[in-house]
């Protein structure tokens, strides 16, 4: 198994009264990793220690197996898009990104190839010229992100980075996310928009209350939640008299959403029952295999 | 070429260029030509020589350094922390290779160099124009010019290091930095015996008082020698400096969790 890109254990950040980590543990990457939580669930809380901006209270967060507190060395392999709407405004695009670079020690010409280059990659070359406090909530993330990739980092926080973006950015964002993991590098993306996540990956790290509710594979972690009503939905006209079926909703004349405490038996034998019972199914899904409804589950 | 694009002096410049952006840099040079006005306003009303210099260094005595400068020096280097904690946009600082230390210098220097840039040439230009068009006696503007600039560059250096300082520990910095102003610097540089010590103005006032030989400016009080008129301030800055990126090394900027 591949060492994780970020370790935290026993992670606890206080604000005053305010808990923003508390006890936080555990592991992301290789890869896309999701950091799924409700607003205030301490993503950013969490973001910002990682990133060396903030000074834990306990417990260790390591990045790449370095704390990640005071190691400015490391700052060449991260990338940061923080979440806040704050930039350089009088600056222009281009000016913001070379800047950075610059004081990040790239010499001037190398740190303009590498701003065309990632104002190129988040469409925003062609409005280098402008000032940056004309610019909507859209292009602004698309200037945060352009920022964090400028340098080729090994490995990407994203924090809401969708937030505010039109449908059509959203794709193009998303797939430039996929692009970055498929080059190698490792993206840890956060988003209170949980399907937004699910598009990216199904690695997860579910955060509530500055505590790890649960991390891994989207899907092993709904096999672990068994033991509570499995909610699917079918296109069908009747499943009344299952034995595998808990209760039954009809949602719509030809649906109905059946609950289940056995799903793998539950949908190895349902094949078998349609075709006995001359049920017409069109289509199944699992309501519960979406990140909301698995948030939901641990958070009760 | 080098030291023209090391991230230090890459802050400094930003930090320069960001602090004169928009109004604010309009407004503080405007400010800082106060006094250039009052002078050209006196001699557009007739008055010159002995009088003249007179008006010209009370003018500096009692206005520019001990309230322009001041002014100036907190308007600029209150923000250079405090903004971008605020906005937040320190973030994308604290996230580069260029260390606490670095970001604290960077910033410095782009206020000493924007502060020198502002407060320098109403210095030269009002004594330029006394000079010139004032008829003043001779030898009463000897070593004035110098001794002001002097004065002017030691008040940036230990101004902007306690303001930068407090803009960084404290969301009050503003209205902290003005009682400093004129609370502290008044009050302690208007006491007796070795009190005024305290003050960083005794020291900007003491310098043309040892350098000037005659006229308002040369008859201000001091027991000072001009080594330690000269290096109070800037040992003083150098703690102040050392304070803030001590403060800053142990500091989680972030005002509120998420």
């Amino acid at each position: 198994m591949s060492d994780p890109v970020v370790k935290a254990v026993n992670a606890s950040k206080r604000y005053g009264e305010v808990l923003g980590l508390n006890g936080f543990t555990a592991n992301f990457g290789p890869g896309i990793t999701g950091l799924v939580g409700p607003n205030g669930a301490g993503k950013s809380t969490l973001f910002r220690v990682v990133t060396g901006q903030l000074k834990l209270d306990a417990g260790q967060i390591t990045i790449l197996g370095t704390d990640a507190w005071n190691t400015q060395w490391k700052n060449r392999l991260i990338g940061f898009c923080p979440d806040h709407p704050g930039l350089y405004d009088w600056m222009n695009p281009e000016e913001f990104v070379r800047t950075l670079l610059m004081i990040d020690g790239f010499d001037p010409d190398d740190a303009e190839r590498r701003t065309r280059r990632s104002l190129e990659t988040v469409e925003m070359w062609e409005y280098r010229d402008r000032k940056i406090r004309t610019f909507s909530k859209g292009m602004r993330q698309r200037v945060k992100v352009a920022q964090a990739i400028a340098h080729e980092p090994k490995v990407l926080f994203l924090d809401e980075p969708l937030n505010g973006m039109d449908p059509v950015g959203r794709v193009s964002l998303l797939e430039l996310f996929s692009k970055l993991a498929s080059e190698g590098r490792h993206l840890i993306v956060s988003s209170h928009v949980l399907h937004e996540v699910e598009r990216l990956t199904s690695q997860i790290v579910m955060i509530s209350n500055g505590r790890a509710l649960a991390e891994g594979d989207l899907h092993r972690i709904r096999e672990l939640l068994d033991q509570y009503p499995h909610t699917i939905e079918i296109e069908t006209r009747i499943l009344t008299d299952h034995p595998d079926v808990t209760s039954i909703r009809f949602p719509a004349p030809d649906r109905i959403t059946v609950q289940t405490s056995v799903p793998d038996t539950f949908y190895q034998n349902l094949p078998e029952v349609a075709l006995m019972e001359g049920i017409n199914i069109i289509g199944v899904r699992s309501l519960d295999d979406s990140l909301e409804a698995v948030f939901r589950f641990l958070s009760r | 070429m080098a030291l023209r694009f090391h991230p230090i002096s890459t802050l400094a410049w930003v930090t320069a260029r960001g602090s004169v952006s928009g109004a604010k840099g309009i407004g503080l040079i405007i400010g800082a030509f106060l006094p250039t006005f009052v002078i050209i306003g006196l001699i557009a009303h007739g008055i010159t020589g002995n009088d003249l210099v007179s008006a010209y260094e009370l003018l500096v005595g009692e206005l520019f350094l001990p309230m322009v400068l001041l002014i100036v020096a907190l308007l600029l280097a209150v923000p250079l922390f405090r903004e971008e904690i605020d906005q937040q946009s320190l973030s994308y600082l604290l996230t580069r290779t260029l260390g606490k230390p670095g970001i604290v210098l960077g910033k410095y220097l782009g206020y000493v160099l924007v502060a020198c840039t502002i407060l320098l040439p109403p210095v030269v230009v009002s004594y330029g124009i006394v000079a010139i068009w004032g008829s003043p006696p001779a030898g009463m503007l000897d070593g004035v010019l110098p001794a002001l600039l002097v004065s002017t560059v030691l008040g940036i250096i230990a101004y902007g290091a306690i303001y930068l300082f407090l803009g960084l520990v404290t969301r009050s910095a503003l209205i902290i930095g003005l009682i400093y102003a004129f609370v502290w610097e008044y009050l302690i540089g208007g006491l007796s015996g070795l009190a005024p010590d305290l003050s960083v103005m005794h020291y900007l006032m003491s310098l043309p008082a040892l350098w000037v030989s005659q006229g308002p400016l040369s008859q201000y009080s001091t027991h000072l020698v001009l080594w330690q008129v000269i290096a109070a301030p800037i040992i003083f800055a150098g703690v102040l400096i050392f304070l803030t990126v001590f403060t800053f090394w142990d500091f989680g900027f972030i005002p509120s969790p998420d």
